[in-house]
This record gives structure tokens, C-alpha cells and sequence, in this order.
């Protein structure tokens, strides 16, 4: 009885299931994908240092454009301009070297360095 | 009394203790450090004596060398995430 049941269902997985995924398989052409995904857009870019420059207090958000410099359009002091970059390593999973850090001061160049630098590891 | 610090040399003391500070793999340790970071900075900016700013500089040195080792320890053994922490970064760009 349970032998007749399992040999019933053994047959019906061979003759359906088999075939199935055989006909899936040789529809699909055999490929290979070795391409990187594409960059990140630069408005996409420009959005998201825009909106991680929002999270401060100090910065009015109506003064906030990518043309403006921490310093003098945004009234951040020195020690401020640090998290900034510090916050946009956080937010883009890289990070940025002191030297290059220093040169970040404005936003448009905080943007130009994201978009020349490669995608960081991803941090688990 | 040596030197007080150049604002550049306390720029990246500041960078890198924030650095060190968001590498603690506990939510709590890592927020408290960054908040601890950024008072403490503040008072040194805030500071005029430079025999105080220079103190205060060499204790932050001396900070960032614990604070290097507690977070290579709590990166070990850390712990599982909080209910309040994004549980799984996204991937956001593949391009290298």
C-alpha cells in the first residue's frame, strides 16, 4: 500500500517535475554576466549629500545647494566641516584619506570626490 | 611646555577618533564614543589657554590609543545588533 504510494509519487515527480525545469533550462540561452552594475548617477550623487548635509542643525536648509561652501555659506566651523565628511564616509561606505579630506569645501567638491572614487567595502 | 597642537593636527585627531569611534560594532559604545568625541573636541575648541589645549590634546591621544584597542576587542565580540539599528546596509553601487 505505502510502497505503491511511493513509487506513484517517485513516478510523478520524474515525469513532470523533470521535464519542466529541462525545457526552463534549455530556453535560456547560456550566458555569462561579467559586468559591473553601473555607477551611482551624479543627481543621485548630489541627492544624497544633500540629504545627509540636511541632518545637521547648523545648516539652514534654504541656503543648502551644491555651489555652497561649508565655511562661509553654511556657517560651519572647522571641527563641523570634519563630521560633514565624516557623514558622507558613513553614508557612502568609503573612506576618504585626510589629505584629500582637507580639500572637501564645498559641497560640489564632496560630490566630484564620490563621484571619482570606487564603492567601498561593504561593512557588515 | 611643548607646542599647543596646530588646528590641523587636531582636525585629524578628530577624524580619526570619530573613525575609531564608529568602528565599535555595539550601538551603544559606538554613539557614546562619537558623542564623547565631539564633546570633547568642542571643549577644545572652546579652550583659549594653550597650556590647557595642549593638555587636553595629549589626553585625546592618549584616548584615541584605548579607544583604537576597545574597538578592535568590541568589533570580537560585540554582540548581535539592536532593534534600533538598520539590521542589513544596502548595496547601493557595484561598480568595482
Amino acid at each position: 500500500m505505502s510502497f505503491a504510494r511511493i513509487a506513484l509519487r517517485s513516478a510523478v515527480r520524474t515525469g513532470l517535475a523533470q521535464p519542466a525545469s529541462r525545457l526552463l533550462f534549455n530556453r535560456l540561452p547560456p550566458r555569462a554576466a561579467f559586468s559591473a552594475a553601473a555607477a551611482l548617477e551624479p543627481a543621485q550623487i548630489e541627492r544624497r549629500v544633500l540629504d545627509v548635509l540636511k541632518g545637521f542643525d547648523k545648516v539652514n536648509p534654504e541656503k543648502l545647494v551644491p555651489a555652497s561652501s561649508f565655511t562661509e555659506d553654511l556657517g560651519l566651523d572647522s571641527l563641523d566641516a570634519v563630521e560633514v565628511v565624516m557623514a558622507v564616509e558613513e553614508e557612502f561606505a568609503i573612506e576618504i584619506p585626510d589629505a584629500e579630506a582637507d580639500e572637501i569645501k564645498t559641497v560640489q567638491q564632496a560630490i566630484d570626490y564620490i563621484a571619482k572614487t570606487p564603492e567601498g567595502e561593504l561593512y557588515l | 611646555m611643548a607646542n599647543p597642537p596646530s588646528a590641523k593636527t587636531i582636525l585629524s585627531l578628530y577624524a580619526s577618533m570619530l573613525r575609531t569611534s564608529r568602528s565599535f560594532s555595539s550601538y551603544n559604545f559606538r554613539e557614546y564614543f562619537v558623542r564623547k568625541t565631539k564633546m570633547t573636541f568642542r571643549e577644545i575648541q572652546n579652550e583659549e589657554d594653550p597650556a590647557k589645549v595642549s593638555a587636553l590634546y595629549s589626553q585625546s591621544v592618549a584616548d584615541l590609543a584605548v579607544l583604537k584597542r576597545s574597538a578592535i576587542v568590541n568589533q570580537l565580540y560585540g554582540g548581535w545588533k539592536l532593534a534600533v539599528e538598520n539590521q542589513k546596509p544596502r548595496r547601493e553601487r557595484g561598480d568595482t
